[in-house]
């Protein structure tokens, strides 16, 4: 039985027992009211052509593609679709989906973040949260077809590398959760391409019907919860084992978890306004939430809870 | 942090706190003192924490690659400058061109003649295809290992590509075995974790099973009390089976 949630303190708990309406090849994915909202929200993006690179070739003034895009979702799925419009719009390009790129005000974007979290990070972190009230949107990033900065970004190899790199997130939530990869390297193929499959068509049945496996973990209680910080003004991510109960094996809240590693901006007791803020799918949950029931339902779809620190 | 993370395990195991990371690594800085020259490179992880640290080593690789020449479709058209990657000055080609006749060879299975590896390029330039390679031993805090990140660039400062590391740094004998191992390969690329720059890395999630295998045989085999702790000789066993497969490894009379 997975733990529950502390009385009382959390968002609506999710009934874990239901199961939706059966696709013919996949395992069902169970009622999960939270889960469902995350994985639909979405951002909406103006994506432009970089100006140089368009006056380079004599083209000025070419339409925006506008694309509301889901925040679970990663650039590398995108860029099929961006190309295209580009394309359509007289840009001649005929190399690999692999030197597309794209920056934010200067910086390059890592497609190997979620959306949700890119645009956490550069829009909602960068303004210290006040873009919360959606100012910065569309989101307005610019796309390169040229000169990929392969010293600031990974190498792609587009959707391969994008799959690669997500099932390696997913290794590593499987051996903070259980002390080996094991559960992961002994899925099937078929299972490990339903879950792939099922993110990189926006299908949830398909994704929560086997991540569900992952999250509910048989019941046994996580070792470690898989879970990553970000500060402003890149830091370096911060990524420590957090259990998810305490020395009386009581469940932990976020804030005890956040004040592990950042004991100044979380602390146990808030004696003033609080200084410092922990956003997750651009919304800030109550720190008292169970770390655990957060890590189960919160998460994105690479199993982690990527959490990005507001100071306020 | 919290207290089970940096509490000691009890007795020897595979998997290390950062404590025992640092002390591992500045056993292994203080053992290759003569031989080899690793750096420790401090940090500090954010405010209020104390610094960390984790190991650097720049080596001269031979390149089997044939041409540093014409770009092919897929690499960028433009030359990056890599920041810490050297431009070549006039003054310091002296002394490539001796350290040259020193370079590190990694064995390819093929009897190469030191000679035939100098490429003599069509255009008026004689270069010495050579690699400059940048190894770093990083503690991760999820797998709780050593994890060793490396970037070659060729002299004139550019990145090279997975296709060029694996041709140039793994021995041929080894490509197959290191490519298909795991869900991705042995060899990938992300984020370093503390500079944030792209790096490519081991996988490490056969470090821990690989090396409880070896401490398993090695309390068979060692009397309590005799030679270097565990933690002393943890850097130069892991290095030993990680690092071969990428053209660093630990003197032989370790």
């Amino acid at each position: 039985m997975p733990p529950q949630p502390a009385q009382g303190r959390t968002p609506a708990a999710a009934s874990s027992t239901s199961t939706s309406a059966n696709t013919s090849s996949t395992t069902s994915a169970p009622h999960n009211p939270i889960a469902k909202v995350i994985w639909e929200g979405s951002i909406p993006i103006q994506f432009s052509w970089d100006k140089a690179e368009a006056a380079a070739v004599g083209s000025s003034a070419v339409e925006s593609f506008f694309y509301e895009a889901q925040r679970c979702s990663y650039l590398s799925l995108l860029t099929s679709h961006v190309r295209k419009h580009f394309v359509d719009m007289a840009l001649h390009f005929i190399g690999d989906d692999a030197e597309v790129w794209y920056d934010y005000e200067g910086t390059p974007l890592k497609w190997h973040y979620p959306l949700g979290l890119l645009y956490d990070i550069h829009g909602l972190q960068a303004s210290s949260g006040q873009a919360m009230n959606g100012s910065l949107l569309p989101w307005k990033v610019t796309v390169h077809f040229q000169n990929f900065p392969i010293d600031k970004l990974v190498k792609s190899q587009a959707v391969d590398s994008c799959k690669d790199f997500f099932m390696s997130m997913i290794k590593e939530a499987d051996y903070l959760r259980n002390g080996s990869t094991k559960k992961v390297m002994n899925m099937s193929k078929s299972d490990q391409t339903q879950l792939w499959d099922g993110l990189s068509s926006n299908n949830y049945d398909r994704f929560w019907g086997m991540n569900h496996k992952l999250m509910q973990n048989d019941g046994v209680m996580a070792r470690n919860i898989p879970i990553r910080i970000y500060l402003p003004e890149s830091c370096p991510v911060i990524q420590e084992p957090a259990s998810p109960i305490d020395d009386r094996e009581q469940p932990k809240t976020l804030r005890q978890i956040l004040n592990a590693s950042l004991p100044d901006l979380f602390p146990l007791v808030e004696t003033g306004p609080p200084v410092a803020a922990a956003m997750i799918h651009g919304v800030i949950p109550n720190l008292d939430t169970s770390a655990i029931w957060a890590s189960q339902n919160m998460s994105y779809p690479d199993n982690f809870l990527h959490l990005v620190i507001i100071i306020k | 942090m919290t207290s089970d993370a940096n509490a000691h395990q009890p007795g020897p195991s595979a998997r290390l706190t950062y404590s025992d990371f640092e002390f591992a690594i500045k056993a292994f800085l203080h053992q290759t003192r003569h031989h080899t020259p690793w750096s420790y490179v401090e940090y500090s992880p954010r405010r209020g924490q104390p610094l960390q640290g984790y190991l650097t080593l720049t080596k001269l690789v031979h390149s089997h690659h044939t041409s540093s020449g014409a770009p092919s479709t897929t690499t960028t058209t433009t030359s990056t400058q890599v920041p810490g990657a050297a431009t070549i000055d006039p003054a310091d080609q002296l002394l490539l061109d001796e350290l040259a006749e020193q370079l590190d060879d990694i064995p390819d299975g093929d009897d190469h003649d030191e000679d035939n590896d100098i490429v003599i390029q069509q255009s008026t330039n004689l270069t010495f295809d050579y690699l400059s390679v940048n190894y770093h031993i990083v503690f991760s805090p999820s797998y709780q290992v050593p994890v060793l990140y490396f970037n070659a660039y060729r002299p004139d400062g550019t990145a090279i590509s997975l296709e060029e590391i694996y041709e140039s740094l793994v021995p041929e004998e080894w490509r197959g075995a290191i490519r298909n191992s795991g869900l991705n390969g042995g060899i990938s690329q992300q984020d370093h974790p503390v500079l944030n720059t792209p790096y490519f890395y081991m996988h490490p999630c056969e470090t821990v099973p690989l090396m409880e295998t070896i401490l398993q045989s090695n309390s068979n085999t060692t009397t309590a009390g005799d030679g270097p702790s565990y933690l002393e000789s943890y850097i130069v066993t892991w290095l030993s089976f990680t690092g071969q497969a990428i053209g660093v490894s630990v003197p032989t009379d370790m």
